[in-house]
Formats: structure tokens, sequence, C-alpha cells
């Protein structure tokens, strides 16, 4: 008796199994940000989160550190200061502190915010990346912007200016081997250029080149939106695998995520009901590997069976489809 | 006997009866039949296959086992041999397996295939014919070798279904079509074997050629090596149907799977013949490296209905190349009445990665498709084409491509193109969605659409395009670019921190409504060319330069391309502020434009709130707030484009028009700068009046501009930059519900709020002032 009460107990474990063994993502989620104004556009780098909140009529940027939960303000101007980027060690952001704007930096280790550009040009929100910073830098004419020049600052460095022309060159992207951005014509024809990093010249790029970089993906994960038929979702997939796993499933939007290893942040609400949110993200584990060894066998059986005596009676038999426990 | 012993009784029964008749039916079957014989060089019933086959045929029957058992090195059978109804051709052995290597590929085979081979002896003729066959017919386990004819099979099948299983089909050196296995029903034959677990390979045409009438059950081989203008993996022609599964098709000359296609002897193809063909989805196959993927092309001259299913929700294909491999599109359709591409991986192919020509209609959906010329390309007159649910990212053009010149690729696009539920389209090299195609009908909703290299949305050409609720940032140039004399509906979308503009007028009528657009590096939308659009009920913010602007930012009215007034824009209720980031532009700067600016909330933008120039007709209840900054900037300004974007307004309007119900304060400048030609006089009462104007122009002390003379009547004069506020014009306190927390709404003591004002409204429609006022008010939360 006791004999096929063991060989039952080890069927119904592989049937169990058979109906559960399957991929399940952990996923906690902190809200960062609880108040009354609109945070938005949040940028994440290792152990560093920013983002743009609008306090007091004026956006200011933010950092939050992952580690310690810390949230330092690193702005507080009566000037807009937008678009944050950060490379886990520095922060860089366009401030709207005159006219043109200029562009600024803000070491995390030491809490310095240096000033990189400081003129009348029209320059775009920077990009960083391994500690360089590139933007697009318009002169101001008689009656004109000039059409953009890219700049490129080494922090702790100098500043160079990578072309030197009467076309249009804007939209520059940053990695750690390239900077690249478009150069427009005055037919209105953009042509893709690239800057191999540290030292290279400024060239069209292959034609096969393809920029791959972005701040919803790193590693083989990438975060991304979802319409879910009411409103905006944030959902993580891995490369070369099929379907997503759900971040958020709620009645807000959530928007405009990235991602850092398992850190992915996002936005979530609308105006002055916007936040900032923070998820770990667990890759998908197997249910049933009880003792996590990576396999599930008679371990998992004994360990599952110890103390679930009765979950493990209850499920028996069972020929429905059993969820695994969320 | 109890009832229930009963029933336990029955059951148990039952079960010893099933169980005993399978290991009945195991001892029954198993006995060799009489007819059975063997074949092996030394000590068989025969030293030759033919032989044997022919002998077991005569006796009705039987398996024909072949070669010597426990051989450790290959037997080598120089002969051809035909299958017959009822003949089972086996290698001996069992099913071992071992590893196979051709040049550099290795894999694994049947050790009983590779050491019992047939050999052609390079001869003209199929090694094994099977005119007809039938399912208890099978050739397992052989290597089947080296023919060199023309037009000439390894292996011939013109009728019944065989089973074709764990054999290694190779060194086909003929000429034409080749290949290894041949299918091709004459009359009435129908060529239905199960062909699986095969390796097939370098042979001169298709590894599997499909003909007519072909029924093939085509599962889990593996193809390789096929060369010649014919050289497919599983070549299909004529009114062809196999079903394809699970196979593994690379490095052949021409497609994975697929008709002749651009056959240097003319168009090729499959055929409905005036008919249906239906080919069985094809699905779980991995596919690389050949010329193309997957190509199914209708032939020339032919008629009917070709319905098409590549992949489905239980399984797709991977379909790839590498760099300097693969030269045509991932899959190519042309000609086809009906398709669905569904759940596939289809990357690293030098064309596009799904391209369409003369399709009735495709779906599209569920797909992967990354680092191809273009994602998806659409020429010679494609009908309709629904794309739904793909990631589409990292192509070095388009992610989808309504008719662009590209490398390869045919004029025309797809008349009716439905981009939706959550396409995610990415860092593609150019445009995310780029359309071409003059007749086109374009419709892009839900999707997610961010950081291509160029525009989100790129429309040169098309007869109309609705976008609708798509998440379109982060793009290298516009959100949306629109350059043509179509019909354009953007509504619902969040347009962000693109790296231009957030939507860009060229050219076009329509409506762009309820958008959300902000932090965009030009301007939220801008007006470049001759245009008519209505722009109503959008969120404008602080977007680098003007919230809604035309031209640019240079004198002279440069950046604007077409004639002035040319630009038709009716504006009203849109939420417009924080815009000038760079310190450049502001909320409404429409200087170029015809139309009218009614109902607008315009507030705390860097320069100045509305800007007008001649061909304006109506500026009504508008609340303009808190615009301008360090000098610059007024409410409600008229300009006559003879300065710089940032230039303090100039000139006088040539005619009046109907500046009424605006509530304009704490402008930099002026509330409200507007003079007539020629001898700058004020506009009439009948033009500008019921307007509410308080702390412009740095009165911000001074709401009512009460005091003594002269301030008070300056300070009046520069709300009005000059002119006089007429009868029913108010300079006071709007009293804002919450300006701070930016409400602009009107406090029920507000001289703006209609039923303060006991004669008549406070507007001249009587109707509040302002945004919220008149007839049509702005709706905010």
């Amino acid at each position: 008796m006791k004999r096929k009460i063991f060989i039952s107990l080890i069927i119904s474990f592989i049937i169990v199994l058979a109906y559960n063994v399957q991929a399940r993502a952990e996923i906690d989620i902190t809200r960062i940000t609880t108040n009354s104004y609109e945070d938005s556009f949040p940028c994440v780098k290792d152990n560093s989160l920013v983002w743009q909140g609008h306090v007091n009529g004026h956006w200011q940027i933010f950092l939050y550190n992952i580690e310690d939960g810390r949230t330092t303000r690193i702005t507080n101007n009566n000037y807009d200061s937008i678009a944050p980027r950060t490379d886990g060690e520095y922060v860089v952001w366009f401030g709207a502190c005159n006219q043109g704007g200029e562009v600024f930096q803000y070491n995390i280790a030491t809490g310095q915010t240096t000033k990189i550009t400081n003129d009348t040009n029209v320059d775009s929100p920077p990009r960083i990346a391994s500690g360089r910073v590139v933007w697009a830098s318009h002169v101001v004419g008689d009656s004109v912007v000039e059409p953009g020049e890219i700049n490129l600052f080494e922090i702790g460095g100098s500043s160079v200016q990578l072309t030197t022309n009467s076309l249009d060159d804007c939209s520059t992207q940053i990695n750690s081997q390239f900077v690249v951005w478009l150069q427009i014509d005055e037919n209105d024809n953009s042509t893709l250029f690239w800057y191999p990093l540290p030292d290279g010249s400024a060239e069209p790029a292959p034609e096969d080149f393809i920029w791959k970089d972005s701040p919803q993906t790193d590693g083989d994960l990438t975060v991304s939106m979802r319409n879910d038929g009411s409103d905006w979702e944030i959902i993580v997939s891995k490369d070369g695998e099929n379907g997503f796993d759900q971040v958020t499933d709620n009645t807000i939007n959530d928007r405009d995520p990235c991602i850092s290893g398992n850190n992915i942040a996002w936005m979530g609400g609308e105006g002055k009901d916007s936040e900032i949110y923070l998820a770990t993200y667990a890759a998908a584990v197997c249910y049933g590997d009880f003792d996590k060894d990576g396999d599930v066998d008679g371990s998992d059986l004994a360990g599952f069976v110890h103390g679930n005596l009765s979950k493990f009676a209850e499920n028996f038999g069972k020929t429905d489809c059993i969820q695994p426990p969320l | 006997m109890h009832s229930m012993q009963l029933k336990k009784s029955a059951l148990l029964t039952m079960l010893c009866t099933f169980f005993f008749s399978l290991c009945g039916g195991l001892l029954i079957i198993s006995p060799a039949l009489a007819g059975d014989k063997s074949v092996c060089p030394l000590g068989c019933d025969y030293n030759s296959i033919w032989d044997a086959v022919i002998q077991v045929n005569s006796e009705g029957g039987g398996t024909v086992t072949v070669g010597t058992p426990g051989r450790s090195t290959a037997e080598t059978y120089y002969e051809t041999i035909p299958l017959f109804e009822g003949v089972n051709v086996v290698s001996e052995g069992d099913d071992t397996e071992e590893s196979y290597t051709d040049g550099t590929y290795s894999t694994t085979a049947l050790k009983r295939a590779k050491l019992t081979i047939i050999n052609g002896g390079g001869g003209a003729a199929s090694v094994v014919r099977c005119p007809k066959g039938t399912p208890d017919t099978s050739l397992d386990g052989f290597t089947i070798d080296n023919i060199n004819g023309a037009d000439t099979f390894l292996i011939t099948i013109g009728d019944g279904s065989p089973t074709i299983i764990n054999n290694i089909i190779r060194n086909n050196q003929g000429s034409g079509h080749s290949g290894g296995i041949g299918l091709q029903g004459f009359g009435a034959g129908v060529p239905s074997p199960r062909i699986e677990n095969n390796l097939i390979h370098n042979v001169y045409g298709p590894g599997i050629g499909n003909g007519p009438n072909s029924q093939a059950f085509i599962k889990s081989n593996t193809i390789w090596d096929c060369y010649g203008d014919e050289g497919t993996g599983i070549g299909l022609l004529g009114k062809t149907f196999p079903t394809i599964e699970n196979n593994t098709i690379f490095e052949n000359a021409q497609a994975g799977i697929g008709s002749c296609y651009r056959h240097p002897n003319g168009s090729i193809g499959i055929e409905a013949m005036g008919g249906t063909l239906t080919i069985p989805t094809i699905k779980g196959n991995t596919i690389y490296n050949n010329k193309a993927g997957i190509v199914l092309a209708r032939a020339e001259g032919d008629s009917g209905t070709i319905n098409v299913i590549i992949g489905d929700s239980s399984a797709g294909n991977e379909i790839h190349g590498t760099s300097d491999v693969a030269y045509w599109a991932s899959i190519r359709l042309e000609g086809l009445t009906e398709a669905t591409i569904e759940n596939n991986y289809i990357h690293d192919h030098f064309l596009a990665g799904i391209s369409l020509g003369d399709m009735a209609m495709t779906t599209i959906r569920d797909n992967e498709i990354s680092y191809n010329q273009a994602g998806i390309e659409f020429d010679s007159d494609c009908l309709n084409a629904t794309v739904e649910n793909n990631e589409i990212h990292h192509n070095n053009k388009a992610g989808i491509n309504n008719g662009v010149e590209t490398v390869g690729h045919p004029v025309g696009g797809v008349d009716s193109l439905i981009v939706q539920n959550n396409n995610q389209i990415y860092l593609n090299g150019e445009a995310g969605i780029a359309i071409k195609y003059v007749t086109s009908t374009n419709t892009i909703g839900h999707n997610i659409i961010r950081e291509n290299g160029k525009a989100g949305i790129q429309v040169f050409k098309a007869a109309s395009i609705t976008v609708q609720d798509n998440q379109i940032y982060k793009n290298g140039r516009a959100g949306i670019r629109n350059m043509w004399e179509n019909s354009l509906t953007v509504t619902g979308n969040d347009i962000y921190e693109n790296q231009r503009g957030g939507i860009e007028i060229r050219n076009g009528t329509g409506t762009i409504a309820q958008n959300t657009i902000n932090q965009n590096q030009h301007g939220g939308i801008g007006i470049k060319k001759a245009c008519d659009f209505e722009i109503s009920e959008n969120q404008i913010n602080d977007n680098l330069r003007g919230g809604i602007h035309t031209g640019e930012n240079m004198a002279d009215g440069g950046g604007f391309m077409d004639a002035p007034g040319s630009a038709i824009l009716t504006i009203t209720k849109n939420k417009v502020y924080g815009n000038g980031l760079s310190s450049y532009g502001g909320g409404i700067d429409v200087r170029h434009a015809s139309g009218i600016i009614n109902n607008n909330l315009v507030y705390e933008n860097h320069k100045g709130g509305i800007r007008f120039g001649d061909d304006i007709d109506e500026i009504v209840n508008n609340t303009v707030v808190g615009n301008g900054e360090s000098g610059s900037g007024a409410g409600i300004a008229y300009d006559d484009l003879t300065g710089d974007v940032n230039a303090s307004p100039t000139g006088c309007a040539p005619t009046g028009i109907e500046i009424k119900n605006n509530i304009a304060t704490d402008n930099e400048m002026a509330g409200i700068f507007v003079k007539i030609c020629s001898d700058n006089p004020c506009p009439s009462s009948l033009e500008r009046d019921f307007n509410l104007l308080s702390r412009n122009f740095g009165w911000d002390d001074n709401p009512t501009c009460t005091g003594t003379f002269p301030q008070s009547n300056q300070c009046k004069f520069q709300q009005l930059a000059g002119c006089s506020a007429y009868l029913n014009e108010i300079i006071a306190d709007p009293l804002f519900v919450d300006s701070d927390n930016d409400d602009y709404h009107l406090q029920s003591i507000s001289g703006g709020y209609s039923a303060n004002s006991p004669a008549k409204g406070a507007g001249d429609d009587e109707y509040d002032m302002g945004a919220y006022g008149g007839s049509d008010p702005i709706i905010t939360p």
C-alpha cells in the first residue's frame, strides 16, 4: 500500500509539474516618486536612475540611488532642466538657463555640477556614454540659427567639435565605440555619419551600419510598451524567445521605459499624477525547481511534499490546468 | 459479485485486452513475412537489391533488408532500383546515429545509412524510381549517390505515397533540374510521399522538387548545397501542394523554399491554373544563408486563387542570412491571392525581411523582423495588407516601406496598408514607416515607433494616412513628416523626444487632434509649406522650439517655402505651454498662415504666446498667460515677417481682424500688440474688443492699472501696445482658479466670467472670455 501511495505521489508530482513547469519572471515594482507634480523621462544605468520633475513651475533633475534608495535633487533652478541621461557615473541634461540653453553635467560620486557649455548657441539635449558627452550646437548668427555642428566632450578632458561644415549636423547618439549623427543637406536629404572613438574622423557611416543601442535594451532584454486595449503597459522580452513578461497591468498609462541590468524604470500616469517607477526583473524561473539547483527532480519532490502535504493532496489527481502560484 | 467489483473487472479486462492486443500486434507483425529477402555481397538471399525487390514484388510484397549484419565499412551497390507497392527497402541495422560531415558542415545520420550506399555510377538515370507506391512502401536508411544526367533526380516519385526516410541523398552532378528527390505527377499521378529525416545535398537543382500535383509531406529533412539556376532547397513548380515542416535548409543557390524566381528562362512559378491552389502551412523550418528564404511567385499567365500560409500560432519559421550571403528577401511573395505570414523570425537578409509584390491580400503578424535591408516592403500593385503585432527593428532602411525605392525594389506599393495592434518598430536605419505610393490609404494605429534613424513616420506620397493612438518617440528626425498633398489624420498619439519636430507638415490636408506632443528638439507642430489642417485639442508642451509654428528660425519667412497665407490652419482648443526651451520659439507662431486661432490655452512659452501675420482671420477666446522672457514675447502679436523668430514684432496688419474674448495676462511684453496699415492706427472696436488684459509688460504689481497719472495710463497703453482699451475690454486680474498649478478656469467673480456681467455676457457672445469660454470651449482636466 505504501508503495502504491509513493508511486501515486510521484505520478501526481510529474502531472502537476507537467502543468506547472513554465517560465515565470519575478518582478518587484517600487514607486520611486510620490508627489503632486509631474515626473517624466526616466533614464537608468547601473544603480543610477534619473528623471525630470516639474517643481514650482520648472523642470528639475532628480537622481535615485537604487542601491541605497536615496533620492537627490540635482537641480534647483528658476529655469527648466530637461532630458536627463546617465552613464552610471555622470548625469547630463539640457538646461534652459539662457538663450540657446546649455549642457550640464553632474558627477554622481562627488555631487558636483559642471556647465559643459557656456555660449549663446542653441544646444541640443546631450547624450552620454562611458564618460563622453555629445550634442549638436547651432551657432546663432544674424537673424539665423545656423546649421548644427557635433560636439564631443570627454569628462575630465576638453570639448572637441567633430564637424565643421555648412550642413546641419544633428540627432546625435553615442556609445562606447562611436558617435553617430545625421547630416542634413540643403535638399533636406539626410546621411548618417559616424566618428569612431576615441579619436577617429567624422565620415559617412558604412552603408550597412545599423545603430543598435537603446536605453530600452540591455544585453538580451528589451523593455517596451504594449497597448492592452485601454492603456499602455510596460513589457519586457528576451532575445530569441517568443512572448514577453508583463511588468505592469493597471489602468494608467505606463510609458517611456528604460532598462539597465535587471532594473527597469518608466513613468506611469498623466500630467501631475505621473510618477517614476522602478522594477527589478529576475529572468524566468522554472517552477518546480524548489531547491533551485537548475532542474526538477526527486529532491524537488521531497522538498515540495515536505510541509505541503495538504496542498499536494488537494492537487493530486486533478486534470485541469493548475496555475502556478503568483 | 458487487456491481463496483464488476465494473473494476470489466475495466481490467478492457485494459488487458488493449495491452495484449498491442503485444499481440507486435508478435504478429514482428516475424519476417514469407516474401522478405536479404541483400548483401556474400551470404544473403541476394547480392543485388534490384533482384531482391523484383522477387519480393513477385511474391506479393515484403521487406528487402540490405547490408551485411554487423558490417563496419560501407557497402556500395552499383545499381538503380525501383520501389513497388508493398515492398519496403530497408538497410540492415539499428537506428544508431553517428556524425556525418560534408565539407565544413557536420550533422548526424543513421550509421546504417552511411554504411549502405546505392550508387548510380555517374549514370543518367535515377537511382531510385517509384512510379507508384503505397504507404507501406519505404526506402529507409540508404545513401543514394552519384548520377550525372539532364533533368534527372536521384529519386523520382511519379505517384503514390511511399516513405522516404533516414536517407542520405547526394551528389547529382547533372544539369537543368537534377536534384535530390523529384516529385511530379504525370497524368492522374499524385505523388504524395512522406519524406522525412533525410539529408540531401550537393545536387544540381532542387533538393526536393515538387512538380505539378505533388502533395508530399516533407518533414525534418536537412537540405543544403543545392546549386544551379534551380537550386532551391525545396522547390515548388506548378499546381503543387506539399506540406513543409521542420526542415533545415541552408546554403542553397536559390531560395530555401520556393518557386524558381527570376529564372533565366523566364517567369515560372506556382500555378492555380484557373482553380484554387492552397499550399499547406509552411512552418517549423530553419532556413538560412540561401539566396532567398522563401520565394513563392505565381507563374506568368496563370490565373485563379493561390493561398499561402507561412507560419502559424503553433510554429513559425526562422529565416536568416549572414552579411555576405542571402542576396534576396527573406520572404518574397508575388502575384498571390492571399498570404498569412505569422510567427516567423526573419533576420539578416541583404534585401527586405518580407517583400511583397502584386499581392491581393496579406496579413503579417507576430513576426520578428530584424537586420534586413528593410523590414517589410511592398511593391508592384499590392492591394491590401495588414501588419500587426510584429517586432520590426534594426533593419537598415525603413521598418515598413510602402513604395520607397530601395535596392532590388520594383516600383509600386500597397493600396491599403493597415499597421496596427502593437507593432514594435524601432531602431531601423531610416524611417519607422515610409510611404511613397500615391494611391495608398494607410492606417497606423496602436504601435510603438521609436528610435528610428530618420522620421518615425515619413510620408513622401500617399492618398491618405491615419495615424492614431501610437507612441512615436526618440526618432532621428520628426515624429511624423508629411510631404504630399494627401489627407492626413493624426489623433491620439504621444509624440515626444524626437530629434527634430514632433509633426512636420509640408503639404496635405487633414486633422491633427488630441495628441500629446512634447519635448521634441524642434517645434511641436512645424508647418513648412502650403496645407490645410485643423489642429485641435492637442497638448503641446516643452518642445525646444515653437509649439505650433510656421517657417523656421530665420528672417524674412525663411523655412516656409510657399506663399504666405497658403497654410490654412484652424487652431482650436489646444493646450500649448512651455515651448521654446531653446529660447527660439513661442506658443503659436503662425505668421505664414491663414485661418483662425480660437479657444487655445497658451501659457508660459518662452517667446510670444500667439504671433500671427497678414492672413489670419480671427483670434477669439484664447487664454494667453505668462509667455515671453528676457524682454521678448507678447501675448498676442502681429508680425510682418521681416524679423527673425526672436525679433520684436514689426509692421502693421493690412486689415483688421477679429480679436475678441481673449484673456492676455502676465506676458513679458504687451498683452495684445496689433496695429493696422498704413498709418498704424489701433484696430477698431469692431475688430478688437471684449478682451481681458492684466499684468502684461511688467505691470505685475498693478493688475488693474490703477494709480496716478501717468503711470496708470502707461500701464493701460502697454497692455495693448499703445492702444486704449475699448468699452468692453477689461483691465483687471482675471482671477484664475489656480494659476500656480496651471488651472486657468475663471473664478465666478472674475470679470471675464459671463454670469458676472449683468447687462450681457463677458464676451461679445455672452459666454466667458478666454479658452474656457465661447460656444466651443477647450476641455482640460
